[in-house]
This record gives C-alpha cells, structure tokens and sequence, in this order.
C-alpha cells in the first residue's frame, strides 16, 4: 500500500520540520527579548553577534551546561518523564500544515506537508488535546504546593478553551467543506471580489471574522502565552507547573512553550490568512519572471513557502506583542472567558454559519 | 460603598482599548527611542555635585588636612579613621588617614565638615576592586589612576571621561598664585 | 517487512506492555498514564488499518479527555500512594488466574487460525471507500443522512448524563433560619 519512496520521502520532510522548529526557538528567544524591551524603550541584549543575533544560542548552551538538578522530594518516575512529555505533541502537531502547494514529479506527487491525512485538521485538534499531560504531570510530579496549583490552572484553563477552539474550526470547516488542509488553502485561493482591479481573495478571516477572533484568543490559552499567563505567572505563582525544573527540563519545557506558539501560528494562517497563498505583490513578480514546466514549479513552491513563512512570523511576532502589552488575566476571569462567553459565541457562530450556508451566501 | 462606574460604550468592548494599547507598543517599536547607556561605550555625565571617589587635596605638596577630627567625628558609617601626627613646624597632619571604603555611604558629610577644604568626593564612580580594599593616605592624597609613571590612563570606551579631582599641587606652575593658599605660600618641609 | 508491519509491531507491543504496567503496578497514577499509552497506540493502530477518523476520535475523545478527567481525579484526591493494607493474593489463585489466561489465549489463536471467522465484506469493502473520498467523507455523509437517528439519539444520552452530573455536583443552597 506505501511505497518505499514514500517512506523515506516522508522521513526527510519530518526531519526537515523538527529542524525547523528548533531553529525557529531561538529565533523566538531573541526576537522575544528584543523585541519586549524596546517596546519598554529599552535595548536588549546586542553584545553577542551583530545585533545580538547569537542570544538564542547562547541561552541553550548555558541552559545545557547548567547543573540538572533533581529535588528529593519529586516523584522521580515523572519528575524525568513529563518534559518529553510535555515535548512531543508539539513537535508533531505541524505536520498536518501545508507549506506549498503539492508538485507532479514523473507521476508521483509531492505535497510539502510531513503527514497528508485523511482526518486533516482533526489530527491537530486531537494532538493539542495530548499537550494537558505534560503540564499535570510536571506540577504533580513535583510534589510541590505551588507547581500544583499552576498544573491544575493550566490544565482547566487548557481543556475549556480547547472547545471554543474546536467550535471555531467547526464552523471554519462549514464553510470550506474539507477537513485536510491543502483544498482549504486552494480555497481561499479564490476571489472575494474586484475592486478597481485589486483581487480581495477569500480569506478566513473576511469570510468568517467571529471565528478568526475566537480562534485567534483560543490559541492563546492553549499555549499559556499572555493574556492567558497565570499557570506560569511569575509574580503570582512564581513559575507555576515547571518550578521545579532546571536547566534542560526547563529547556524542553521551553522549547515545546515555543513550538506550540509555532504551531497555533501555522494553524492560525493557514485557516485564516491562505495558509501559503501568495502575498499581493509576490504573484505578479512571480508571472513576471516567465519561466515554465519544471523550474516554475519548484520557484512556485519557493515563493509559496516564502509566503507561508512571512506570514508564520508575523503571527509570532503578534505573540510578543501582546505578551508584552496586555496584563495578565485573574483565573476566574479566564474560566469566565472561556465557559460564559467564547462558547455560546462560537455556537453561535456555528448556528449562523449554517444559515447562511442553507441562505446561499457562501 | 460601591462605586458603579460608566464607562463609554467603546471602552467596554475590550477591543478599543486592546487595539490602542497594541498602536501604543508598536509605535514604540516603530520610533525606537531607548533611554539605555551602552556602558561602558557610553557613560552618563554627571554632576560637580556627584559624590564618588573621596580624595585629600594638597595645596603645592601639602595635604590640607590637619588632622583636627571633623569627619571622623560626622561620618555616619564610621568608615574614617585618622591618627595625628606633628610636623616639624608644629602642624598637625594626619599620620594615619584610612577611609574603609565598604562602610562607607558616600552621604558626603566629611566633605560638608572638613573645615579646611582637606576631604572631597570626586566623581569618580568605577571603584571595582577584586579585594577588599581600606583606602590609606596615599592612595587618597594622590588619587586612583596614577600608574607608576604618574600618568593618569584614560578609562576604556569612547564615553564621557568622569572628570580628575583637581590637583593643584600637579598643575601649578611656577610663580603662580595658589588662591586656596593662606599665608606664607612658600613650599613647607614635611 | 513491509512499513505497516513494522509499525504494527511496534503498536502492538506497546498496547501490551502498557496494559500489563496498567493493571500490574500499584501506584494508580502510573496505571493512568500507561492508559493513555495504550489508548495512544490502539489509536496508532487503527490507522495503520486505515481507520483515520477512528484514530483521531480515538485520540480526541480517549486520551484527550476521558483520561485527562480521571487523572484530575487521582491527583485532586492524591490517590497516588498505593494502598498499604492490601496483601498479595495467595500463590494458588495467582497461579489459576495465569492459567486461565493462558487457556483463553491459546483458544482466541486456534479460533483465528480455524475458524470462519473472517468478516464478509460488507457495504463498503477498501476501494469503495477510497472512491467515495475516504473513510472521514463517508462516515461523515453516513453519519448525517442514514445514520442521523442514532446519532441524535446519542447526544441526547450525553445531555442526560450532563444534566445528571449537573444535579449531583449543584450546592444545595443553606436555608436562611429565622432570625
């Protein structure tokens, strides 16, 4: 049923993933802090490498050469386990997230996605679900009053907001009728409408701005990032569920924090601003270098995964800028947030997609 | 009592508000104005005021203090200790002068004391030292930064020099008038 | 070998190495965890059979809930400490429970290996399904116009499972007494 080129295809478009998003997390670090202090009219750190370029690496090496500390009184079984835990649905939940558009080589076609499954979108939504364990494993391994109660935050607040996520999506899928990903990003491929010869293509979010605005918040508290922050609240719980852990734990805690921000970024596009649709000037530049067959095509795919990246990272680059403008919110008021008002809004949602759907505007 | 605010319809939407806070930050970032000084390129000028480095000064060779207790006496750290010592003329001198450096507070109240000008606080603020150091008379009569030729280095980095305390005694030339000098300004032995 | 049996084994072994951590260990939260392992890899099981949808519900449903709620449980009640006052069994039933178990293994074998017991292909063998547009299209298109009786039927047990659980865990409120 799978052939071997298949195999060992996919082998390589996983390990050219995992070894973006480990470069991609200390691209993060760097950009996260200087980013954050100059919007605190400060600089931040510019000694290593032009510009401070080299920050993010230096933070990993210090970060591996720091001492592994092991406390006594932490359950060691777990204590070992749940940053690997913690780790690994958030390295896989990108594979589903296409980069360009799929190419015929001699009859076999390649799509630049790791996994093209049938179940699309639902095999993220499942593997997000898998991110809670690692945070209850890691407060309650520790044994520790503090990283309990950060596990127990985070684990709520992670379960209610995964629900408005799933409603969001729901009604995304309404609208594009497929769950795999790819005929979702050539959908949104199509025109919206012609204004004095500027194409509007139909993007998500002009498609459905109620649930780009759910989503958008929802991916948030998935990844506990600001406004969403008190299970790793510094000033109140100091550090929440991953207290207890040092250097590389802390590390992997970190990395899988980063990849998950990745990876609600990648879904974020590629549901609500066509994935790797060509930004407005690419496409004529594209047309106006006038190649054809085989080089096209892989200038094609070039373009698109430019596109897909530029994207990608202007939606990081909105995590740290609302990390660092908004206050944190009060656990109540997240599980508020979460059970009274994002979840009739997104069923709702959900009920007036229909209607329309059923009414013929989409 | 509870006070039941109205505020605007705008305002109770949270987007209004998120929005203008989010214009706020990425203007910052836009502009790009910081308030750091990149030490040690870059070094914040400070006052004549500022209280630094503690040094005696000498008028034409001669320390000005005379020993008489003042600043011993004030310090609230009581970080100075003096001995006094008689010269051959029947000055006294400080024999002994040690500031412990540790205790003190550069509150600069030896400096309002001091009577005879002798005590000042440069504004020198680099004082770093791998040990634990007690500043003795000599290092306070000619101050920090005299290497063995008596050349005073400039410090590392293109930023505002902190200005030397004055040292009369290094600057005068011959035949000119010490205006501090009081009385017979003829060279004194020690 | 082919990939498929390469990973079956793989998911194979894991479901039973962590089913017997399941029921063998002492400690209740290390049994939970291997659960949600042994969900995991019946999930990765069913994938290779070509059942995605399956799989994903699988993991959704299973591991992604059902589980995160029961280890709420044992980490609320701090049920992680195995109970002391428990014995072991006695040598003779430990005995008789291996050899039962062995007995229904060796029949379950020799069941498979001689009986009829291969499905019929029913309404919709392989390549019917690959046509139609995959198993997660045709399920869904089932689900909602032959099978859409059954399905609501479904949601309303949930809803009176829900209103039940509302009614047990509602505060009573305290009745003011008469001041």
């Amino acid at each position: 049923m799978i052939s071997d080129w298949y195999v060992w295809i996919s082998l390589l478009k996983a390990l050219i993933l995992i070894g973006l998003i480990l470069q991609v997390v200390p691209g993060m670090l760097f950009i996260e802090r200087r980013g954050s202090a100059w919007m605190q009219n400060r600089l931040g750190p510019n000694r290593l490498g032009p510009f401070g370029i080299f920050q993010g690496i230096a933070d990993a090496v210090k970060l591996i050469f720091k001492e592994d500390f092991i406390p006594e009184h932490v359950h060691k079984l777990f204590f070992g386990l749940s940053p690997f835990v913690s780790m690994l649905p958030s390295l896989i939940t990108f594979a589903v997230i296409p980069f360009a558009a799929p190419i015929l080589i001699n009859g076999e076609t390649l799509t630049f996605q790791v996994a093209d499954l049938d179940v699309g979108i639902l095999f993220t939504l499942a593997i997000v679900s898998l991110g809670v364990y690692g945070v209850m494993m890691g407060g309650w391994a520790s044994n520790s009053k503090y990283a309990m109660l950060g596990a127990l935050r985070s684990s709520s607040q992670l379960i209610s907001y995964e629900l408005s996520m799933g409603l969001a999506v729901v009604s995304m899928l309404m609208v594009y009728s497929h769950i795999t990903l790819t005929p979702m990003v050539e959908f949104q491929g199509q025109a919206l409408f012609t204004i004095a010869g500027i194409t509007v293509p139909k993007w998500g979010f002009l498609l459905q701005p109620v649930a780009f605005i759910i989503f958008f918040t929802c991916t948030y508290a998935e990844t506990n990032r600001l406004p969403f922050d008190l299970p790793e609240g510094e000033s109140e719980i100091i550090a929440g569920y991953h207290l207890e852990f040092g250097s590389m734990k802390f590390a992997s805690y970190m990395l899988a924090e980063y990849s998950n921000m990745l990876t609600a970024a990648g879904l974020t596009v590629t549901l609500f601003f066509g994935g790797y649709q060509l930004l407005p000037g690419m496409s004529w530049l594209l047309h106006s270098l006038g190649l054809s067959g085989m080089t096209y095509e892989w200038v094609r795919v070039a373009f698109q995964a430019t596109a897909f990246l530029i994207k990608v990272g202007f939606f990081m680059w909105t995590f740290v800028w609302i990390r660092w403008t908004l206050p944190r919110f009060r656990f109540d008021q997240v599980m508020d947030l979460g059970w009274k008002i994002m979840l009739p809004l997104a069923l709702l949602n959900v009920f007036v997609t229909a209607l329309l759907i059923a009414g013929g505007v989409y | 009592m509870r006070v039941k605010q109205q505020k605007p319809l705008l305002q109770r939407f949270y987007w209004a508000e998120i929005l203008t806070g989010l214009w706020i930050t990425m203007k910052k970032v836009i502009l790009h104005r910081t308030v750091t000084y990149e030490y040690p390129e870059k070094r914040r000028q400070y006052s004549e005021r500022f209280r630094g480095q503690h040094y005696i000064k000498s008028v034409q060779g001669v320390e000005n203090c005379t020993a008489c207790m003042l600043c011993p006496t004030v310090c609230p750290a009581l970080c100075i200790h003096i001995e006094a010592g008689e010269r051959n003329n029947k000055e006294k001198y400080p024999a002994k002068f040690d500031i412990d450096i540790l205790r003190c507070i550069f509150c600069g109240m030896c400096e309002e004391a001091c009577p005879e000008d002798a005590i000042k606080l440069s504004n020198i603020y680099e004082m770093a030292t791998p040990t634990r150091d007690i500043y003795n008379k000599q290092f306070l009569d000619i101050q920090r930064g005299k290497d063995k030729k008596g050349h005073i280095p400039k410090l590392k980095g293109k930023g505002v020099q902190p200005q030397r305390p004055d040292f009369p005694e290094a600057g005068l030339k011959e035949g000119a008038v010490n205006p501090w000098a009081v009385g017979d300004t003829r060279q004194r032995e020690v | 070998m082919s990939p498929e049996a390469i990973f079956f084994y793989l998911f194979a072994v894991m479901a039973v190495a962590f089913s017997l951590v399941t029921v063998l260990k002492r400690n209740p939260a290390v049994g939970a965890f291997s659960l949600v392992l042994v969900f995991f890899s019946f999930a990765g099981i069913y994938a290779i059979l070509g059942a995605h949808l399956v799989a994903a519900l699988q993991v959704v449903v299973y591991a992604g809930a059902i589980m995160v709620l029961l280890i709420f449980v044992i980490m609320l009640l701090n049920a992680d400490s195995p109970s002391l006052d428990m014995d072991r069994t006695h040598w003779t039933l430990r005995a008789l429970s291996l050899a039962g178990c062995a007995t229904l293994f060796a029949f379950f074998v020799w069941a498979f290996q001689n009986g009829s017991l291969f499905p019929q292909p029913g309404q919709f063998p392989p390549q019917r399904v690959a046509e139609l547009g995959g198993s997660t299209k045709l399920i869904s298109y089932l689900m909602f116009t032959e099978y859409l009786y059954p399905f609501e039927v479904t949601s309303a047990l949930i809803l009176a499972g829900i209103v039940g659980s509302v009614t047990l865990a509602k505060r009573q409120k305290v009745k003011r007494g008469k001041a």
